[in-house]
Protein backbone atom coordinates (compact mmCIF):
# COMPACT_ATOMS: atom_id res chain seq x y z
CA UNK A 1 0.00 0.00 0.00
CA UNK A 2 1.44 3.32 -0.90
CA UNK A 3 0.26 6.52 0.40
CA UNK A 4 0.62 9.82 -1.44
CA UNK A 5 -0.53 13.54 -2.36
CA UNK A 6 -2.73 13.76 -5.32
CA UNK A 7 -4.92 16.18 -6.92
CA UNK A 8 -7.91 15.07 -8.16
CA UNK A 9 -9.88 16.60 -10.91
CA UNK A 10 -13.34 15.30 -11.39
CA UNK A 11 -15.32 16.88 -14.30
CA UNK A 12 -18.92 16.43 -15.29
CA UNK A 13 -21.19 17.25 -18.23
CA UNK A 14 -24.04 19.12 -17.26
CA UNK A 15 -27.05 19.07 -19.55
CA UNK A 16 -29.84 21.31 -19.47
CA UNK A 17 -32.98 19.77 -19.09
CA UNK A 18 -34.34 21.48 -22.57
CA UNK A 19 -31.34 20.00 -24.16
CA UNK A 20 -31.62 16.50 -22.56
CA UNK A 21 -35.59 16.29 -23.07
CA UNK A 22 -35.60 17.20 -27.22
CA UNK A 23 -32.75 14.65 -27.45
CA UNK A 24 -33.41 11.42 -29.12
CA UNK A 25 -30.90 8.44 -27.87
CA UNK A 26 -28.97 8.48 -30.70
CA UNK A 27 -28.43 12.32 -30.47
CA UNK A 28 -27.64 11.63 -26.65
CA UNK A 29 -24.44 8.89 -28.30
CA UNK A 30 -23.18 11.56 -30.20
CA UNK A 31 -23.10 14.31 -27.52
CA UNK A 32 -21.50 11.41 -25.22
CA UNK A 33 -19.41 10.28 -28.32
CA UNK A 34 -17.90 13.85 -29.15
CA UNK A 35 -17.62 15.07 -25.40
CA UNK A 36 -15.39 11.60 -24.59
CA UNK A 37 -13.28 12.15 -27.89
CA UNK A 38 -12.53 15.65 -26.77
CA UNK A 39 -11.59 14.84 -23.62
CA UNK A 40 -9.50 11.78 -24.26
CA UNK A 41 -7.56 14.29 -26.65
CA UNK A 42 -6.75 16.66 -24.29
CA UNK A 43 -6.13 14.85 -21.32
CA UNK A 44 -3.67 12.43 -23.21
CA UNK A 45 -2.05 15.64 -25.23
CA UNK A 46 -1.69 17.77 -21.91
CA UNK A 47 -0.02 14.95 -19.64
CA UNK A 48 2.46 13.92 -22.44
CA UNK A 49 3.12 17.93 -23.17
CA UNK A 50 4.03 18.29 -19.65
CA UNK A 51 5.95 15.45 -18.99
CA UNK A 52 4.10 13.07 -17.01
CA UNK A 53 5.65 9.64 -17.46
CA UNK A 54 3.80 7.08 -17.57
CA UNK A 55 -0.44 5.80 -16.77
CA UNK A 56 -0.29 4.28 -13.31
CA UNK A 57 3.56 6.03 -12.01
CA UNK A 58 2.25 9.53 -11.68
CA UNK A 59 -1.03 10.13 -12.79
CA UNK A 60 -3.88 7.77 -13.83
CA UNK A 61 -7.38 9.11 -15.36
CA UNK A 62 -10.74 7.22 -16.19
CA UNK A 63 -13.47 8.54 -18.55
CA UNK A 64 -16.59 7.10 -17.53
CA UNK A 65 -20.00 8.14 -19.53
CA UNK A 66 -20.27 11.78 -18.92
CA UNK A 67 -17.76 11.87 -16.45
CA UNK A 68 -13.98 11.97 -16.14
CA UNK A 69 -11.86 11.87 -13.47
CA UNK A 70 -8.15 12.69 -13.47
CA UNK A 71 -5.36 11.41 -10.32
CA UNK A 72 -2.28 13.79 -10.27
CA UNK A 73 0.61 12.29 -8.11
CA UNK A 74 3.75 13.78 -9.56
CA UNK A 75 5.35 14.18 -6.11
CA UNK A 76 5.10 17.78 -6.84
CA UNK A 77 1.81 19.44 -5.66
CA UNK A 78 1.73 23.10 -6.99
CA UNK A 79 2.49 21.90 -10.71
CA UNK A 80 0.48 19.02 -10.12
CA UNK A 81 -2.70 22.12 -9.31
CA UNK A 82 -1.62 23.93 -11.81
CA UNK A 83 -1.71 21.29 -14.06
CA UNK A 84 -5.31 20.32 -12.98
CA UNK A 85 -6.25 24.08 -13.64
CA UNK A 86 -4.77 23.96 -17.32
CA UNK A 87 -6.84 20.98 -18.01
CA UNK A 88 -9.77 21.69 -16.45
CA UNK A 89 -9.83 25.46 -18.51
CA UNK A 90 -9.16 23.38 -21.87
CA UNK A 91 -11.50 20.55 -21.38
CA UNK A 92 -14.10 23.56 -21.10
CA UNK A 93 -12.83 25.18 -24.24
CA UNK A 94 -12.39 22.37 -26.15
CA UNK A 95 -16.19 20.88 -25.55
CA UNK A 96 -17.29 25.07 -25.81
CA UNK A 97 -15.63 24.58 -29.69
CA UNK A 98 -16.21 21.09 -29.91
CA UNK A 99 -19.00 20.54 -33.13
CA UNK A 100 -21.53 19.54 -31.33
CA UNK A 101 -22.05 22.58 -29.07
CA UNK A 102 -20.89 25.08 -31.91
CA UNK A 103 -24.39 23.48 -33.67
CA UNK A 104 -25.84 23.87 -30.78
CA UNK A 105 -25.12 27.72 -30.52
CA UNK A 106 -26.37 27.98 -34.03
CA UNK A 107 -29.43 26.38 -33.76
CA UNK A 108 -30.05 28.92 -30.60
CA UNK A 109 -30.77 26.33 -27.96
CA UNK A 110 -28.81 26.07 -24.38
CA UNK A 111 -25.63 24.16 -24.27
CA UNK A 112 -24.38 21.65 -21.71
CA UNK A 113 -21.39 22.41 -19.28
CA UNK A 114 -18.31 20.93 -17.77
CA UNK A 115 -18.48 21.32 -14.28
CA UNK A 116 -15.59 20.54 -12.44
CA UNK A 117 -14.01 20.15 -9.30
CA UNK A 118 -10.53 20.31 -7.89
CA UNK A 119 -8.81 18.99 -4.71
CA UNK A 120 -5.79 17.66 -3.09
CA UNK A 121 -4.73 15.20 -0.01
CA UNK A 122 -3.42 12.06 1.04
CA UNK A 123 -4.50 8.81 -0.93
CA UNK A 124 -3.94 5.54 -1.29
CA UNK A 125 -2.66 3.40 -4.12
CA UNK A 126 -3.54 0.17 -3.40
CA UNK A 127 -4.32 -3.21 -5.10
CA UNK A 128 -7.59 -5.14 -3.47
CA UNK A 129 -7.27 -8.41 -3.40
CA UNK A 130 -10.76 -8.52 -4.78
CA UNK A 131 -9.53 -6.71 -7.67
CA UNK A 132 -7.20 -8.95 -8.18
CA UNK A 133 -9.46 -11.34 -8.75
CA UNK A 134 -11.72 -9.81 -11.24
CA UNK A 135 -8.15 -9.29 -13.54
CA UNK A 136 -7.58 -5.55 -12.40
CA UNK A 137 -3.87 -5.91 -11.89
CA UNK A 138 -3.44 -2.02 -11.16
CA UNK A 139 -3.43 -0.52 -8.03
CA UNK A 140 -6.44 1.56 -7.74
CA UNK A 141 -6.56 5.34 -5.68
CA UNK A 142 -8.36 5.43 -3.21
CA UNK A 143 -9.32 7.99 -0.35
CA UNK A 144 -11.60 9.93 1.60
CA UNK A 145 -10.62 13.22 -0.56
CA UNK A 146 -12.26 11.80 -3.63
CA UNK A 147 -15.17 10.98 -2.22
CA UNK A 148 -15.24 15.15 -1.08
CA UNK A 149 -14.01 16.29 -4.70
CA UNK A 150 -16.81 14.20 -5.66
CA UNK A 151 -19.30 16.28 -3.78
CA UNK A 152 -17.72 19.49 -5.03
CA UNK A 153 -17.85 18.60 -8.31
CA UNK A 154 -21.69 18.32 -8.15
CA UNK A 155 -21.93 21.56 -7.00
CA UNK A 156 -20.29 22.94 -9.29
CA UNK A 157 -23.93 23.79 -10.91
CA UNK A 158 -24.35 26.53 -8.82
CA UNK A 159 -21.31 28.02 -9.88
CA UNK A 160 -21.90 31.53 -11.58
CA UNK A 161 -18.49 32.03 -13.71
CA UNK A 162 -16.37 29.18 -14.84
CA UNK A 163 -18.32 26.39 -12.81
CA UNK A 164 -14.70 25.07 -11.71
CA UNK A 165 -14.74 24.81 -7.88
CA UNK A 166 -12.42 23.81 -5.90
CA UNK A 167 -11.67 22.69 -2.23
CA UNK A 168 -9.74 23.79 1.15
CA UNK A 169 -6.60 22.27 0.53
CA UNK A 170 -6.47 23.45 -2.99
CA UNK A 171 -6.99 26.94 -2.28
CA UNK A 172 -4.67 27.01 0.80
CA UNK A 173 -1.80 25.85 -1.95
CA UNK A 174 -2.82 28.39 -3.94
CA UNK A 175 -2.75 31.18 -1.58
CA UNK A 176 1.07 30.16 -1.10
CA UNK A 177 1.92 29.56 -4.84
CA UNK A 178 2.98 33.34 -5.51
CA UNK A 179 3.31 31.89 -9.39
CA UNK A 180 0.19 30.81 -9.89
CA UNK A 181 -2.04 34.34 -10.94
CA UNK A 182 -5.82 32.71 -9.86
CA UNK A 183 -8.34 34.42 -8.42
CA UNK A 184 -11.32 32.78 -6.16
CA UNK A 185 -14.97 33.90 -5.33
CA UNK A 186 -15.66 34.72 -1.58
CA UNK A 187 -15.98 31.21 -0.16
CA UNK A 188 -19.21 28.82 0.58
CA UNK A 189 -19.62 26.38 3.12
CA UNK A 190 -22.12 23.95 1.93
CA UNK A 191 -23.61 20.38 3.28
CA UNK A 192 -22.80 17.65 1.37
CA UNK A 193 -24.56 14.14 2.31
CA UNK A 194 -22.33 11.93 4.54
CA UNK A 195 -20.16 15.06 5.89
CA UNK A 196 -20.80 15.82 9.41
CA UNK A 197 -19.69 19.56 9.03
CA UNK A 198 -20.27 22.07 6.32
CA UNK A 199 -17.11 22.08 3.76
CA UNK A 200 -15.73 25.26 2.44
CA UNK A 201 -15.37 25.42 -1.16
CA UNK A 202 -14.28 28.63 -3.77
CA UNK A 203 -15.06 28.80 -7.62
CA UNK A 204 -12.28 30.35 -9.91
CA UNK A 205 -13.61 33.22 -10.76
CA UNK A 206 -9.83 33.90 -13.25
CA UNK A 207 -7.25 31.56 -13.83
CA UNK A 208 -4.52 33.74 -15.92
CA UNK A 209 -2.13 31.20 -17.65
CA UNK A 210 -0.90 32.30 -21.47
CA UNK A 211 -0.23 28.21 -22.06
CA UNK A 212 -4.36 27.40 -22.15
CA UNK A 213 -4.95 27.68 -26.03
CA UNK A 214 -1.06 27.72 -27.17
CA UNK A 215 -1.23 24.20 -25.55
CA UNK A 216 -4.14 22.82 -26.86
CA UNK A 217 -4.11 19.61 -29.01
CA UNK A 218 -3.02 20.90 -32.68
CA UNK A 219 -6.45 19.20 -33.65
CA UNK A 220 -8.17 21.61 -31.85
CA UNK A 221 -6.10 24.47 -32.83
CA UNK A 222 -7.60 25.62 -35.74
CA UNK A 223 -9.61 28.72 -35.77
CA UNK A 224 -9.84 28.17 -31.80
CA UNK A 225 -9.95 32.00 -31.45
CA UNK A 226 -12.40 32.46 -33.85
CA UNK A 227 -14.35 29.61 -32.41
CA UNK A 228 -14.42 31.75 -28.68
CA UNK A 229 -15.20 34.59 -30.14
CA UNK A 230 -18.39 33.02 -31.57
CA UNK A 231 -19.29 31.59 -28.37
CA UNK A 232 -18.86 35.41 -26.95
CA UNK A 233 -20.79 36.83 -29.46
CA UNK A 234 -23.70 34.30 -28.83
CA UNK A 235 -23.86 35.51 -25.51
CA UNK A 236 -23.10 31.87 -24.09
CA UNK A 237 -23.31 32.48 -20.46
CA UNK A 238 -19.84 31.29 -19.83
CA UNK A 239 -17.94 34.78 -18.97
CA UNK A 240 -14.29 33.53 -17.70
CA UNK A 241 -13.28 32.95 -21.52
CA UNK A 242 -13.40 36.89 -21.42
CA UNK A 243 -10.14 36.55 -19.41
CA UNK A 244 -8.93 33.45 -21.71
CA UNK A 245 -9.29 35.30 -24.77
CA UNK A 246 -8.09 38.85 -23.61
CA UNK A 247 -4.80 37.03 -22.44
CA UNK A 248 -4.71 35.54 -26.07
CA UNK A 249 -4.80 39.01 -27.40
CA UNK A 250 -2.41 40.26 -24.84
CA UNK A 251 0.17 37.45 -26.23
CA UNK A 252 -0.01 38.47 -29.52
CA UNK A 253 0.55 41.87 -29.04
CA UNK A 254 3.42 41.22 -27.06
CA UNK A 255 4.47 39.05 -29.53
CA UNK A 256 3.88 42.32 -31.98
CA UNK A 257 1.60 40.27 -34.56
CA UNK A 258 -1.07 42.91 -35.15
CA UNK A 259 -1.32 45.78 -33.62
CA UNK A 260 -5.01 45.85 -35.04
CA UNK A 261 -5.64 44.16 -32.32
CA UNK A 262 -5.48 46.38 -29.78
CA UNK A 263 -8.60 48.29 -30.39
CA UNK A 264 -11.01 45.19 -30.52
CA UNK A 265 -8.71 44.17 -27.39
CA UNK A 266 -10.05 47.12 -25.71
CA UNK A 267 -13.43 46.92 -26.90
CA UNK A 268 -13.72 43.05 -25.76
CA UNK A 269 -12.54 44.54 -22.33
CA UNK A 270 -15.52 46.84 -22.02
CA UNK A 271 -17.71 44.07 -22.91
CA UNK A 272 -16.12 42.05 -19.68
CA UNK A 273 -16.40 44.75 -17.52
CA UNK A 274 -19.96 44.45 -17.70
CA UNK A 275 -20.71 40.97 -17.66
CA UNK A 276 -17.74 39.81 -15.08
CA UNK A 277 -18.34 40.38 -11.19
CA UNK A 278 -14.46 39.91 -10.94
CA UNK A 279 -13.00 43.12 -12.53
CA UNK A 280 -9.67 43.39 -11.29
CA UNK A 281 -8.03 41.23 -13.82
CA UNK A 282 -9.53 43.25 -16.28
CA UNK A 283 -8.53 46.54 -15.52
CA UNK A 284 -4.93 45.24 -15.30
CA UNK A 285 -5.71 44.08 -18.82
CA UNK A 286 -6.74 47.16 -20.05
CA UNK A 287 -3.47 48.86 -17.95
CA UNK A 288 -1.33 46.58 -19.84
CA UNK A 289 -2.58 47.87 -23.12
CA UNK A 290 -2.28 51.02 -22.25
CA UNK A 291 1.40 50.80 -21.09
CA UNK A 292 2.52 48.35 -24.18
CA UNK A 293 0.02 49.56 -27.35
CA UNK A 294 0.71 52.84 -28.95
CA UNK A 295 -2.69 52.85 -30.37
CA UNK A 296 -4.05 52.67 -27.05
CA UNK A 297 -4.15 56.43 -25.60
CA UNK A 298 -7.63 56.86 -23.78
CA UNK A 299 -6.45 56.78 -20.32
CA UNK A 300 -9.66 56.94 -19.49
CA UNK A 301 -10.57 53.77 -20.49
CA UNK A 302 -7.04 52.23 -19.07
CA UNK B 1 37.79 -1.55 -192.95
CA UNK B 2 39.41 1.90 -192.59
CA UNK B 3 36.85 3.01 -190.34
CA UNK B 4 37.49 -0.05 -188.26
CA UNK B 5 40.80 1.18 -187.80
CA UNK B 6 40.43 4.24 -186.88
CA UNK B 7 38.36 2.88 -184.05
CA UNK B 8 40.48 0.47 -183.26
CA UNK B 9 43.11 3.08 -183.52
CA UNK B 10 41.15 5.03 -180.96
CA UNK B 11 41.13 2.80 -178.79
CA UNK B 12 44.34 1.48 -178.41
CA UNK B 13 45.38 4.92 -178.06
CA UNK B 14 42.93 5.65 -175.26
CA UNK B 15 43.76 2.10 -173.45
CA UNK B 16 47.66 3.31 -174.07
CA UNK B 17 46.86 6.38 -172.84
CA UNK B 18 44.82 4.66 -169.66
CA UNK B 19 47.48 2.10 -169.42
CA UNK B 20 50.16 5.30 -169.05
CA UNK B 21 48.40 6.96 -166.94
CA UNK B 22 48.44 4.17 -164.45
CA UNK B 23 51.73 3.57 -164.72
CA UNK B 24 52.16 6.91 -164.14
CA UNK B 25 50.09 7.08 -161.07
CA UNK B 26 51.29 3.90 -159.75
CA UNK B 27 55.14 5.36 -160.17
CA UNK B 28 53.14 8.54 -158.44
CA UNK B 29 51.69 6.21 -155.44
CA UNK B 30 54.42 4.40 -155.12
CA UNK B 31 57.16 7.13 -154.57
CA UNK B 32 54.49 8.61 -152.30
CA UNK B 33 54.46 5.38 -150.39
CA UNK B 34 57.93 5.46 -150.33
CA UNK B 35 58.17 8.97 -148.84
CA UNK B 36 55.83 8.11 -146.42
CA UNK B 37 58.01 5.06 -145.33
CA UNK B 38 60.72 7.31 -145.16
CA UNK B 39 58.43 9.62 -142.82
CA UNK B 40 57.23 7.12 -141.10
CA UNK B 41 60.80 5.67 -140.42
CA UNK B 42 62.24 9.16 -139.49
CA UNK B 43 59.56 9.62 -136.81
CA UNK B 44 60.09 5.58 -135.70
CA UNK B 45 63.98 6.82 -135.30
CA UNK B 46 62.95 10.25 -133.20
CA UNK B 47 60.68 8.05 -131.42
CA UNK B 48 63.48 5.88 -130.65
CA UNK B 49 65.50 8.19 -129.80
CA UNK B 50 62.72 9.96 -127.65
CA UNK B 51 62.69 6.98 -125.71
CA UNK B 52 66.28 6.47 -125.32
CA UNK B 53 66.17 9.86 -124.00
CA UNK B 54 63.58 9.55 -121.36
CA UNK B 55 65.24 6.07 -120.34
CA UNK B 56 68.47 7.51 -119.82
CA UNK B 57 66.72 10.83 -117.55
CA UNK B 58 64.97 8.15 -115.72
CA UNK B 59 67.97 5.59 -115.01
CA UNK B 60 69.49 9.19 -113.73
CA UNK B 61 66.68 9.65 -111.44
CA UNK B 62 66.71 6.00 -110.22
CA UNK B 63 69.71 6.06 -109.63
CA UNK B 64 70.29 9.51 -108.05
CA UNK B 65 66.99 8.21 -105.77
CA UNK B 66 69.12 5.50 -105.12
CA UNK B 67 71.97 7.56 -103.98
CA UNK B 68 70.10 9.63 -101.82
CA UNK B 69 67.96 6.71 -100.01
CA UNK B 70 71.30 5.26 -99.61
CA UNK B 71 72.78 8.30 -97.53
CA UNK B 72 69.81 8.91 -95.99
CA UNK B 73 69.80 4.85 -94.76
CA UNK B 74 73.87 5.65 -93.83
CA UNK B 75 72.54 8.15 -91.58
CA UNK B 76 69.74 6.73 -89.73
CA UNK B 77 71.14 3.61 -89.35
CA UNK B 78 74.36 6.15 -87.98
CA UNK B 79 71.25 7.52 -85.73
CA UNK B 80 70.08 4.28 -85.15
CA UNK B 81 73.74 3.51 -83.49
CA UNK B 82 73.57 6.35 -81.71
CA UNK B 83 69.88 5.84 -80.04
CA UNK B 84 71.22 2.19 -78.99
CA UNK B 85 74.26 3.95 -77.41
CA UNK B 86 72.19 6.18 -75.31
CA UNK B 87 69.88 3.91 -74.65
CA UNK B 88 72.34 1.46 -73.09
CA UNK B 89 73.76 4.14 -71.53
CA UNK B 90 70.19 5.23 -70.03
CA UNK B 91 70.37 1.60 -69.12
CA UNK B 92 73.56 1.62 -67.64
CA UNK B 93 73.10 4.63 -65.51
CA UNK B 94 69.17 3.51 -64.87
CA UNK B 95 71.00 -0.04 -63.13
CA UNK B 96 73.49 2.50 -61.70
CA UNK B 97 70.60 4.37 -60.26
CA UNK B 98 68.75 1.75 -59.15
CA UNK B 99 71.45 0.01 -57.40
CA UNK B 100 72.09 3.53 -55.75
CA UNK B 101 68.55 4.01 -55.05
CA UNK B 102 67.90 0.62 -53.68
CA UNK B 103 68.58 1.56 -50.06
CA UNK B 104 66.44 4.32 -50.40
CA UNK B 105 63.66 2.84 -52.03
CA UNK B 106 62.43 0.91 -48.91
CA UNK B 107 62.82 4.03 -46.88
CA UNK B 108 60.60 6.09 -49.74
CA UNK B 109 58.00 2.89 -49.83
CA UNK B 110 57.87 3.34 -45.96
CA UNK B 111 57.95 6.89 -46.13
CA UNK B 112 54.89 6.86 -48.35
CA UNK B 113 52.98 4.23 -46.29
CA UNK B 114 53.38 6.33 -43.57
CA UNK B 115 52.10 9.68 -45.29
CA UNK B 116 49.57 7.75 -46.67
CA UNK B 117 48.67 6.80 -43.15
CA UNK B 118 48.79 10.22 -41.91
CA UNK B 119 46.64 11.44 -44.65
CA UNK B 120 43.85 8.93 -43.94
CA UNK B 121 44.12 9.88 -40.19
CA UNK B 122 44.03 13.36 -40.69
CA UNK B 123 41.29 12.71 -43.21
CA UNK B 124 39.43 10.70 -40.49
CA UNK B 125 40.22 13.33 -37.84
CA UNK B 126 39.07 16.40 -40.42
CA UNK B 127 35.56 13.78 -40.93
CA UNK B 128 35.16 13.84 -37.17
CA UNK B 129 35.59 17.05 -36.51
CA UNK B 130 33.58 18.33 -39.52
CA UNK B 131 30.67 15.59 -37.96
CA UNK B 132 31.94 17.52 -34.40
CA UNK B 133 31.12 20.63 -35.78
CA UNK B 134 27.98 19.53 -37.25
CA UNK B 135 26.96 18.05 -33.95
CA UNK B 136 28.02 21.55 -32.17
CA UNK B 137 26.13 23.45 -34.51
CA UNK B 138 23.12 21.35 -34.09
CA UNK B 139 23.31 21.47 -30.81
CA UNK B 140 23.82 25.41 -30.47
CA UNK B 141 20.94 25.50 -32.96
CA UNK B 142 18.26 23.89 -30.52
CA UNK B 143 20.01 26.06 -27.74
CA UNK B 144 19.13 28.86 -28.84
CA UNK B 145 15.63 27.20 -30.19
CA UNK B 146 15.80 26.07 -26.50
CA UNK B 147 16.62 29.61 -25.44
CA UNK B 148 14.34 31.78 -27.65
CA UNK B 149 11.28 29.66 -26.09
CA UNK B 150 12.41 29.57 -22.57
CA UNK B 151 12.67 33.55 -23.82
CA UNK B 152 8.87 33.27 -24.83
CA UNK B 153 8.20 31.64 -21.67
CA UNK B 154 9.91 34.47 -19.13
CA UNK B 155 8.11 36.84 -20.76
CA UNK B 156 4.66 35.36 -21.08
CA UNK B 157 5.13 34.13 -17.37
CA UNK B 158 5.68 38.14 -16.73
CA UNK B 159 2.54 39.07 -17.90
CA UNK B 160 0.55 36.60 -16.47
CA UNK B 161 2.26 37.76 -12.97
CA UNK B 162 1.82 41.72 -14.16
CA UNK B 163 -1.85 40.80 -14.85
Amino acid sequence: MEETISTILIAELINPPELIDHMTVLQYEDMLGDFQNTVFDIVTHHLECYGYNSFGTDYEWSIMGEELRVFLYSGHVQFDIRNALLIAAKIKIAWLISNFTQNIVYEGHQISHIGVGINCGKVIKDLRPWRAKIGQIQPNVEGYVINLTRHIQLASREGSVSQILVGQNLYKRCQLNSQLNIAFSPQKSLSFRGFDQKIPIYEVVSFINFEIIPSMPPSLQGGILKKIEHIIKNKVPEPWLFIILLRSYISQLAKGDDENLAAKAVDLAQHALEVLDYKVVIYNMLGWLYNNCKSVRNLKIA
Amino acid sequence: MLQGTYIEIYIISILSFLFLTGILLFQKTKRKIKELEEKINTIENARVEEFITIDGRLATLKKMFIDKVNQLDLKINELLQKNNHLYEKYNAIGVELDKKMEPFQSLFEVTVSKVNSSQEALKEAIEEGENEIKKMAEGIYSFSKEIREMKDFIRERTIDLEL
